[in-house]
């Protein structure tokens, strides 16, 4: 694997991020008047920090995992990354016109009715390319999810599984200087998963910068070179592998969660889960 | 006559002030103004909207006293400019002349100066300085971009370049929604003629034998105030689910959110000049009122009509995110303003007095009125029209992309 560079493509500075978990919202114009009205329905609501004063750098080529239980901010901070949600309090920069490929879920956009061709010329699009720049990693897309047959097919009548392929398939293909990744492994079959393996491997050795989301030990040993474990929002290590991994699941024991695969001596060809 | 000296010499001078203002961008919106400004002089001077040709024939002695004052304002404005390319000093120079001209001559030979001739000016400027830095804009926006600087990673870009550069996803976007409109249909797009065609036949029929209509080919009026009024309706009230209908996109990709109404109302663009393109030609013959030269100058009014439907339809995508019965509140609205918009009538039907001026204010009564103007009477618009179509088209972008920005933060979180 490369040395990480020393230029930061991400920096995040005392990043806060509040949700408003709100009662009463009006969602509507007739309850904004109702709620003129009546006191008794105006909206309140309960703070919640998904995120409280993170600060990290991520340089070029480093391939960063975090890891957290649920609701510990990990998929808010991917979203920050990303641009889909700007942050309460704090500073998230990014390199300026770095192509940021999301797979926050796969198969986002795909429209059933649309064929798998149409279907990818838009997701690409929606990803920041140029129609020339499609035509060009079409054949590579096609190619890497194996449905060159099914181009033409309304992507309705895909299984879940040619869904996830395309998507994952596109992602893959933008080229993408920074790449960010929900939980993807955790669905599809061990074939899929040891192709996304060989990819990501692939992505990194270009020097790529990879942000991963996971639960899973295995695929962050296999990925990546330093971890981030969030807590509640806050960041309570930032570090190597191993010993993240280990302040993880010394976390999630205190806490009583049982962490399936984290021991001490992790079996090194373990099957990825089906 | 004795106001055209004063007013034609503020005309002339104007045009010339972006000439000395640094910023290219500051020049072309004082450009604007100006423009604006002497619209809404010619307005309140009452200037008729003669033809511009026949007015220019009328003064004979225009003609003999153009090339000298042409060439002297060419000097002019080149020295006041100082800058290197010749474009803008010539045009300047020749619109400058031109007005100075018809201020000299206006009182001898007794025609009032037309509209058309004191803004045009100012409204030539303008139109040139906006396209050239537009286009000038266009072809940077790619390439330029600095590599390596960290920025937030939604920094805001001009809208233009933003929507140049996403020029591929409109594009598609356009595009799979014309897919879906019209798939397994072998008519294709000769279907989005179907519904302006029947409501042009219902209502033709209504107002021939029901209530018979004292203007000659009232069915092409009806025609250009139906497609208008179809394309604004249509449009906003699609625009509506612009953001809310694309839910799970905006919640887990980043793209500029603008491209979403944006392609909403090129969607609806397209089946519109598809439905003029087929239609006014029939029409125009069928009840002999033949197209003039003033035809190719539709493009004006409908360039504005768009503008204002997209003001229109970032302000309700952007709403709807939110607050999820706007659409049931835009349904109202509509049915209101169709009897309030001169789609079925004309302005002239009202004797002059308070209605006719509130018909006159009405949202699209001045886009209706100037596209009938050009294509059925053949004549220009007066300034009234003119003035009132650029303000509601200029307010609604800008309060539009006002909104649309102010809001585009919340979109995945309130969706």
């Amino acid at each position: 694997m490369r040395p990480a560079s020393e230029s930061p493509v991400v920096r995040f500075t005392q990043v806060s991020k509040r949700f408003l978990l709100r009662r009463n919202a009006a969602g509507s114009v007739k309850e904004l008047c109702l709620a003129a009205l009546h006191p008794s329905r105006r909206e309140t609501h309960r703070e919640l920090w998904a995120l409280r004063d993170v600060t990290f750098d991520i340089h070029a080529g480093e391939a960063v995992a975090f890891v957290g239980r649920n609701g510990s901010g990990k998929s808010t901070l991917l979203k920050l990354v990303a641009g889909i949600t700007a942050p309460t309090q704090g500073q998230v920069l990014v390199t300026r016109d770095a192509r940021i490929g999301t797979l926050i879920e796969l198969g986002i956009g795909f429209h059933g009715e649309l064929s798998a061709r149409d279907n990818v010329y838009l997701n690409a699009a929606i990803h920041g390319l140029s129609r020339r720049e499609i035509d060009e990693v079409y054949p590579a897309i096609l190619d890497y999810s194996g449905l060159a047959d099914f181009a033409d097919q309304p992507v309705r009548n895909f299984s879940s599984g040619m869904h996830m392929r395309l998507g994952f398939s596109v992602a893959m293909q933008l080229r993408p200087d920074i790449l960010l990744l929900d939980e993807v492994f955790a669905v599809g079959d061990a074939a899929f998963q040891a192709q996304c393996l060989d990819t990501m491997r692939a992505y990194r050795h270009r020097g790529g910068t990879l942000l991963f989301v996971s639960h899973e030990p295995e695929s962050v040993r296999q990925i990546c070179d330093r971890v981030i474990v969030l807590d509640a929002g806050a960041v309570v290590y930032d570090g190597g592998v191993d010993e993240g991994l280990e302040a993880y699941a010394r976390l999630s024991a205190s806490r009583g969660i049982d962490v399936a695969g984290v021991d001490e001596h992790p079996a090194p060809a373990s099957p990825p889960r089906a | 006559m004795g106001y055209t000296l004063p007013v034609g010499f503020v005309a002339a001078l104007l045009p010339m002030t972006p000439a000395v203002t640094p910023a290219p961008w500051r020049a072309c919106f004082l450009d604007a103004l100006v423009a604006a400004a002497a619209l809404a002089l010619a307005w309140w001077l009452h200037l008729p909207h003669g033809a511009p040709a026949q007015w220019l024939l009328a003064t004979p002695s225009l003609l003999q006293l153009f090339p000298l004052v042409f060439a002297l304002s060419v000097l002019a404005v080149s020295r006041v400019g100082g800058h290197g390319a010749w474009a803008r000093p010539v045009l300047a120079g020749g619109v400058l002349s031109l007005t100075l001209c018809a201020v000299l001559t206006g009182p001898a030979s007794g025609t009032p100066v037309p509209w058309v001739v004191l803004c045009g000016a100012s409204w030539l400027t303008m139109l040139l300085a906006l396209a050239w830095r537009g286009s000038q804009l266009w072809h940077s926006a790619v390439h330029s971009a600095r590599q390596g600087t960290l920025v937030a990673p939604r920094h805001h870009t001009p809208v233009l370049a933003t929507l140049r550069r996403q020029q591929t996803l409109l594009m598609l976007l356009v595009a799979r929604d014309l897919t879906l409109k019209y798939r397994g249909s072998t008519l294709g797009m000769l279907w989005s003629l179907a519904n302006p065609l029947i409501m042009t036949v219902t209502y033709g029929l209504v107002f021939t034998y029901v209530y018979p209509s004292r203007i000659e080919g009232f069915v092409y009026l009806l025609l250009l105030g139906i497609l208008a009024w179809s394309f604004v309706a249509v449009t906003t009230r699609m625009a509506t689910s612009a953001i809310v209908d694309s839910g799970s996109l905006v919640k887990n990709v980043y793209f500029p959110r603008l491209v979403l109404p944006t392609a909403t109302v090129l969607f609806n663009l397209s089946q519109y000049v598809v439905a003029l393109v087929v239609l006014v030609p029939i029409l125009s013959v069928a009840t002999g009122h033949l197209p003039s030269w003033l035809m190719l100058l539709l493009p004006l009014p409908l360039m504005l009509l768009v503008m204002f439907a997209w003001g229109l339809s970032l302000v309700l995508a952007a709403t709807t995110a939110r607050l999820r019965d706007v659409q049931h509140l835009l349904d109202v609205a509509l049915q209101v303003l169709f009897w309030a918009t001169p789609v079925v009538y004309t302005l002239d039907i009202f004797p002059p007095g308070p209605w006719s001026t509130l018909a006159l204010y009405s949202p699209l009564a001045p886009f209706i009125t100037a596209l009938r103007s050009l294509a059925f009477a053949a004549e220009w618009p007066s300034a009234q029209v003119m003035t009132l179509m650029v303000l509601y088209a200029g307010c609604a972008v800008a309060v539009g992309l006002g909104v649309f920005v102010r809001l585009e933060e919340q979109f995945a979180e309130s969706l």
